[in-house]
C-alpha cells in the first residue's frame, strides 16, 4: 500500500471499530455508505477505509490519480529497462493479489485480500479489498526515542532470520514473488508480535534470485540508513552480519551492485555510479554493498578478505 | 571500476541449530582474461584441473572425498547435510575445526620442544603415507597442488589438510609432483623458523618420513637433476628466487634437507 496505517496497537483511544484484528470472512458486497472517502493515501493509488461486518478493511483501487501516459511510460521503463513486471492497474492489481497469496502460502504475514468482498461501481480488476491491520510501522517504531534501544536491536535480531528465511524459499523454489520488489523498512509493520508485510504491486522477472535477494537487502538497509540515520544504521548492519544465517547469500547484496556477473551489467552499474551523483550519497545503494561487504570480510576465516576488508 | 579485481573466495564460520559449519563461497581470483588465458595454458598443458570457481569447487569436494577415503584427515564435506546454506553452485560446507594455522603454531618458541617435534613426527608420517598412496595407486589428486603448511590445520590429536580446490589431475605422474610438493611444504616451513630450527625441524622429518627414497627424489630434481634443460630452468629460478626470497628459497631448503639426509 502506498501508506501504511499506522496504529499504535496498545493505545486505546485508537481502537478500531469490531475485533482488532479479526479477519472477514466470506462475500460481502460493499455500498457507498460503508466507505470512508478520506483518502488515506498521498499521490498514485486510491486508499479508502471501509466498514466491514465484522472489522475494518481498506480499499485499493490501483486506477489512482496519475495519468494513462504516465502508467505506460513506467510500464515500459519496468518491463523493457529494468526487468519488472507491468505497472499499469490490472497488472499491479494482479500481481499484488498473486503476491500475498504466494507470501502467505510460505507463512509471511501479510494484509490479508478479501477477494470476496465488492465495491461499487468499479471494473473488478482494477480494486482490491485489504484488511486493516492497526499495527506499527517499522520506520515509526525504530524512530521513537521512548523505546529502548536494545529493544529495537532485539526486534531486528527477530526479524532477520524471518528475512532469510523468505530469501532461502526464494532461493529454493526460484520464485521471484517472494522478492520485495519494493523493498524499504516503510513496507513492514510490527502486529501483536508479528511482521506483517505489503506493498507487492510489482515484481522482478528475472529468475536470477541471488541477484534479486541482495538487491532486497540493500534496499532494505539504504531505507534503514535514511530513515534511522547513521548510529541505527550501523548497529542494525552489524545486526544484520551477526544474525543473518547464510552468509553467501548476504554477500549476494555486495555483488548486486559490484559483481553482477554479466559484464553489460557491470558496465550499466559502473555508468550508473559515475553519471548520477546520488548513487554516491552516504546511504546510496552503492555505499551500502561497501559498508556490508566491510563487515562480511571482518568476520571472514581468511586473511586476505579481513585484510581487504 | 568495471572490471574490479574480482572478488576471490570467502570463508565464514556458520551457526546451525546442529553446531558451528564453514561456508565458503567460490569466486573468480583474477580479472576475465588473465583467467581465460591461463586455463587455456593449463588445458594445453593437461597438469592441473581449471582454476575457474565452479570448477575448484568441484574439485575441493572430489578432493575431499578421494582423501578421506583413503584415511587422511581432511574437513569433512557437510554441503548435502546443508542444503539451507548452500544457495548457489559455488558454495560448500564444511566441517568447522577450532585449532590453529600448523605454520603459524610452529613459528616462535611458544610450543614446547618435545610437542613441537611430536606435532612434526606426526605430520612426517601421516605425509609420507599420502605420498606413497598416491604412487600405489597412480593418482596425483593425493599431493597437494600448492602445499603449504599454511594449509595444515593443527586442532588437539589432529593435523588436517585443507584448502584443495586445485589439483593435478588424475593420470598425471605423481612422482615429480610429490618432489614440488615436499619443496612447497619445506619451503613453508623455512618460513615460519629461524635457520638453526630449521635444520632441526628437517631433521625430525626425515628420521619420521618413512620413505626418504621419495625425499632423495625432490632433491635430486631440484639440485641434481640429470637432464640439462631441467637443471638451466632450475640453475635460472633459483637466481630469480634469491633476491625473493633471501636464503629461504626451495633451493636453500632442499640443500639443507640433502644435509640431513646425509647424515
Amino acid at each position: 500500500m502506498d501508506t501504511a496505517i499506522v496504529r499504535d496497537a496498545t493505545s486505546s483511544a485508537d481502537q478500531v471499530p469490531g475485533t482488532p484484528g479479526s479477519r472477514h470472512r466470506g462475500a460481502h458486497a460493499l455500498t457507498e455508505a460503508d466507505i470512508d472517502r478520506t483518502p488515506l493515501a498521498g499521490a498514485g493509488n486510491y486508499l479508502f477505509r471501509v466498514n466491514l461486518p465484522a472489522t475494518d478493511g481498506v480499499l485499493k483501487i490501483y486506477e489512482g490519480s496519475r495519468s494513462s501516459l504516465l502508467y505506460l511510460k513506467k510500464t515500459f521503463g519496468n518491463v523493457v529497462l529494468t526487468g519488472r513486471s507491468s505497472h499499469m492497474p490490472r497488472a499491479r492489481c494482479r500481481v499484488e493479489a498473486d503476491c500475498v497469496r504466494t507470501w502467505e502460502s510460505h507463512g509471511f504475514r501479510c494484509f490479508s485480500l478479501y477477494s470476496d468482498v465488492t465495491a461499487p461501481g468499479l471494473d473488478r480488476d482494477v480494486y482490491m479489498v485489504f484488511e486493516y491491520v492497526p499495527g506499527l510501522h517499522f520506520r515509526e517504531y525504530f524512530r521513537n526515542p521512548k523505546t529502548p534501544l536494545e529493544e529495537k536491536l532485539e526486534t531486528w535480531r527477530r526479524f532477520v532470520p524471518e528475512w532469510h528465511r523468505r530469501h532461502r524459499l526464494a532461493v529454493e523454489t526460484a520464485d521471484p514473488r517472494l522478492i520485495h520488489e519494493n523493498g524499504d523498512v516503510k513496507h513492514v509493520m510490527l502486529y501483536e508480535g508479528d511482521f506483517v508485510y505489503f506493498d507487492f504491486e510489482m515484481v522482478y522477472r528475472s529468475k536470477h534470485i541471488r541477484h534479486l535477494v541482495g538487491l532486497e537487502i540493500l534496499c532494505y538497509m539504504r531505507s534503514v540508513g535514511r530513515f534511522f540515520g547513521e548510529e541505527m544504521y550501523d548497529r542494525m548492519l552489524d545486526e544484520l552480519v551477526a544474525t543473518y544465517p547464510d552468509k553467501a547469500l548476504l554477500f549476494a547484496a555486495y555483488e548486486a551492485a559490484y559483481a553482477h556477473p554479466n559484464l553489460i551489467m557491470r558496465v550499466a552499474r559502473w555508468l550508473d555510479r559515475a553519471l548520477k551523483p546520488s548513487r554516491r550519497a552516504r546511504f546510496a545503494k552503492y555505499t551500502v554493498a561497501r559498508d556490508l561487504r566491510a563487515r562480511l570480510d571482518a568476520t571472514s576465516l581468511t586473511a586476505s578478505a579481513r585484510r581487504k576488508s | 571500476m568495471i572490471i574490479a579485481s574480482p572478488a576471490g573466495n570467502r570463508v565464514w564460520a556458520v551457526e546451525t541449530p546442529v553446531g558451528t559449519v564453514v561456508q565458503k563461497l567460490y569466486r573468480e581470483r583474477e580479472v576475465w582474461l588473465r583467467r581465460r588465458v591461463k586455463n587455456r595454458l593449463e588445458k594445453f598443458r593437461g597438469l592441473k584441473t581449471a582454476s575457474f570457481a565452479r570448477t575448484r569447487r568441484a574439485t575441493e569436494r572430489e578432493l575431499l572425498a578421494l582423501w578421506a577415503e583413503h584415511g587422511f584427515d581432511v574437513p569433512a564435506d557437510l554441503t548435502d547435510a546443508h542444503p539451507e546454506l548452500c544457495s548457489g553452485d559455488e558454495i560448500t560446507v564444511l566441517e568447522f575445526i577450532h585449532g590453529r594455522i600448523f605454520a603459524h603454531a610452529l613459528t616462535g618458541d611458544r610450543l614446547p620442544l618435545d610437542r613441537r617435534e611430536a606435532l612434526l613426527r606426526q605430520f612426517a608420517t601421516d605425509w609420507g603415507q599420502r605420498h606413497a598412496k598416491a604412487i600405489e595407486l597412480g593418482d596425483a589428486r593425493l599431493v597437494h597442488e600448492h602445499g603449504s603448511l599454511k594449509h595444515v590445520l593443527w586442532s588437539g590429536d589432529r593435523l588436517v589438510t585443507f584448502d584443495l580446490e586445485n589439483s593435478f589431475r588424475a593420470g598425471a605422474d605423481p612422482r615429480p609432483l610429490i618432489g614440488k610438493e615436499i619443496a612447497g611444504y619445506l619451503r613453508s616451513l623455512a618460513k615460519c623458523v629461524s635457520r638453526d630450527a630449521l635444520g632441526r625441524d628437517i631433521a625430525i622429518v626425515v628420521d619420521a618420513y618413512p620413505h626418504p627414497d621419495l625425499l632423495h627424489a625432490a632433491v635430486t630434481e631440484y639440485l641434481d637433476n640429470p637432464r640439462r634443460l631441467r637443471r638451466t630452468l632450475w640453475a635460472i629460478d633459483e637466481r630469480r628466487s634469491r633476491g625473493r626470497d633471501t636464503g629461504r628459497s626451495k633451493y636453500d631448503v632442499l640443500r639443507i634437507l640433502r644435509s640431513a639426509l646425509e647424515r
